[in-house]
C-alpha cells in the first residue's frame, strides 16, 4: 500500500488505507456482535435488571483487539462506528462515544508501553477498558436513564467484575492466535 | 414545503446537539415534553408519517419500562408511599421515570432523525468543511455502504449453520454458537476490507489532497441565523438551569 505510514515498531499510528477501511468494516462487525449479545443478555435475568454482562464482555474484547490490530486512528474509528450506530438501539449512545474513545486510546497507550506478550499486559489493557468504559456508562445510567446512584454503582461494579477477566482471557487468546498467524507484527 | 432532507447537515447537527444537550441539562418535564413534541411535529411536517420511529419506539418503551421498574423498587426520592419488608415505594419515582422517559425519547429520536434525514455524502462534506482530510471524512459513506453488506454476510453464516443442523433456539445454544457465528464474520470482514482497500487505492483514493463532489453543500444565511439562535437558546436554558 502506497500510504503505509506505520512509524516504527512501537508507534500507536497506522494510517494506511487497509487499516482505515478494515477498521470501518470491523466496526460494523463490532456492532453486529454487540446487537446479538445484547439480545442474549436481555433474555437472561441480569439483562432484565439492566446489566449487560455478555454484551459488556464482547464490547471490551472488540475495543481491545481492534485497537491492537489496527492501532490508531483505526481503533478509534472502529469504536466510534459502534458508538454512532448504537443510536439505533440505545439512548446511552452519548456515553458510548466517550467510553469507546477513551477505552481505545487507553489500549493504544498500554500497547506502546508493553509488548502485549504477557498476561499482565492484557490484564492492564482490559482493566482500563472495563473500568473507564463502565464508569462513563454509569454516568449515563444516572443522567440519561435516571437510575438511582446506588443502583448504577452496583450494576457498574458487577459489570466490571465479570467483564474484566472474561474479556482479558478472550483478548489474550485471540491476540496470540493473530500473532501466530502473522496478522499482527 | 418543509423537508428535513434538504436542510444543511450543519443545521441538522446543531439542532440534534441542541436537543440532546438541552434534554441532559434541563430537569423540567414541561420543557422536555415540548422538545419531544417538536421532534415529532417536525417529522410529521417533513414526512407526513411517524413510521420511521416505529422500531425505535418499541425499543424505548422496553427501556422505559425497565427504568420505571428500577425506580419503583430502588428510588428513594419523595415521601414514603408504601412499605412491606425490604420493599419501600417512594412518591418521587413517577416524576423521575417520566423525566427519564422524555429524556431518552429526545436523545434517541433527535439523533435518529439526524441520521435518517442526512445523506452520508453530505456528512462527509460537512467533515471536509471542518478541515478533516477526505480520506477520513469518506469513511462515513463507507459505513453506510458496508452495513447492509455485513448484515447480509452474517445472515448467510447463520443460514449455513442452520443448514448444518446447528441448534440455535435456547439461550444456552445461542451463547455456545456465538464464536461459530462471529469468528467467520470477522474472517469475511477482513477479506472484504482487504479487497475494498485495494480497490479504492487502485481508483486513486488518497492520491490527491482534495476531491470533488457532484452535489455541494451550502449554508443558506437563514440556516446560519437559525444555528446562532439555537446556540443562544441553549445558552439561555443553561443559565436558567444554573440559576
Amino acid at each position: 500500500m502506497q500510504n503505509e505510514q506505520a512509524i516504527g515498531k512501537k508507534s500507536i499510528f497506522k494510517t494506511d488505507t487497509k487499516s482505515l477501511i478494515g477498521a470501518v468494516v470491523m466496526g460494523i462487525v463490532f456492532v453486529i456482535a454487540c446487537q446479538i449479545t445484547g439480545q442474549i443478555d436481555n433474555m437472561l435475568p441480569w439483562g432484565k435488571m439492566g446489566m449487560l454482562l455478555i454484551n459488556g464482555t464482547v464490547w471490551a474484547f472488540f475495543t481491545g483487539i481492534l485497537t491492537l490490530l489496527y492501532k490508531q486512528p483505526g481503533g478509534l474509528i472502529a469504536a466510534e462506528v459502534e458508538a454512532l450506530i448504537s443510536i439505533m438501539y440505545t439512548p446511552l449512545w452519548p456515553t458510548f462515544i466517550f467510553a469507546n474513545g477513551i477505552a481505545s486510546i487507553w489500549v493504544s497507550f498500554v500497547a506502546v508501553k508493553c509488548d502485549m506478550t504477557k498476561w499482565s499486559h492484557h490484564i492492564l489493557a482490559q482493566g482500563g477498558v472495563c473500568v473507564l468504559g463502565n464508569l462513563i456508562v454509569a454516568v449515563g445510567l444516572v443522567f440519561i436513564l435516571g437510575l438511582p446512584v446506588s443502583v448504577a454503582a452496583v450494576s457498574t461494579l458487577i459489570t466490571i467484575g465479570v467483564t474484566w477477566p472474561l474479556a482479558t482471557l478472550a483478548q489474550k487468546k485471540v491476540y496470540d492466535a493473530l500473532l501466530k498467524s502473522g496478522m499482527v507484527k | 414545503m418543509f423537508n428535513l432532507n434538504k436542510l444543511d447537515p450543519r443545521l441538522k447537527l446543531t439542532w440534534c446537539l441542541f436537543l440532546v444537550l438541552t434534554a441532559l441539562v434541563s430537569r423540567s418535564i414541561l420543557l422536555n415534553g415540548i422538545l419531544l413534541g417538536v421532534i415529532l411535529i417536525s417529522e410529521l411536517l417533513s414526512e407526513k408519517t411517524l413510521k420511521n420511529f416505529k422500531m425505535l419506539t418499541v425499543v424505548l418503551l422496553i427501556i422505559g419500562s425497565q427504568v420505571l421498574i428500577i425506580n419503583l423498587l430502588f428510588g428513594r426520592e419523595g415521601e414514603l408511599l408504601y412499605s412491606w419488608g425490604i420493599l419501600q415505594i417512594y412518591s418521587g419515582f413517577i416524576a423521575t421515570s417520566i423525566l427519564a422517559f422524555l429524556r431518552i425519547g429526545i436523545i434517541s429520536f433527535s439523533a435518529y432523525q439526524f441520521g435518517i434525514h442526512t445523506d452520508t455524502m453530505d456528512m462527509a462534506q460537512m467533515l471536509i468543511h471542518w478541515r478533516i482530510p477526505y480520506r477520513y471524512a469518506m469513511l462515513v459513506p463507507m459505513v453506510a455502504r458496508f452495513l447492509p453488506v455485513m448484515i447480509g454476510e452474517y445472515q448467510s453464516i447463520c443460514n449455513s449453520q442452520s443448514a448444518r443442523g446447528v441448534p440455535n433456539d435456547t439461550v444456552a445454544e445461542k451463547i455456545r454458537n456465538l464464536p461459530a457465528s462471529i469468528l467467520p464474520l470477522m474472517y469475511r470482514a477482513m477479506r472484504i476490507s482487504n479487497d475494498a482497500a485495494l480497490s479504492v487505492e487502485l481508483r486513486g483514493y488518497g492520491r490527491h489532497a482534495s476531491r470533488n463532489f457532484q452535489k455541494k453543500i451550502n449554508l443558506h444565511p437563514l440556516e446560519g441565523m437559525t444555528i446562532v439562535c439555537l446556540i443562544i437558546g441553549f445558552g439561555g436554558v443553561l443559565i436558567k438551569t444554573i440559576l
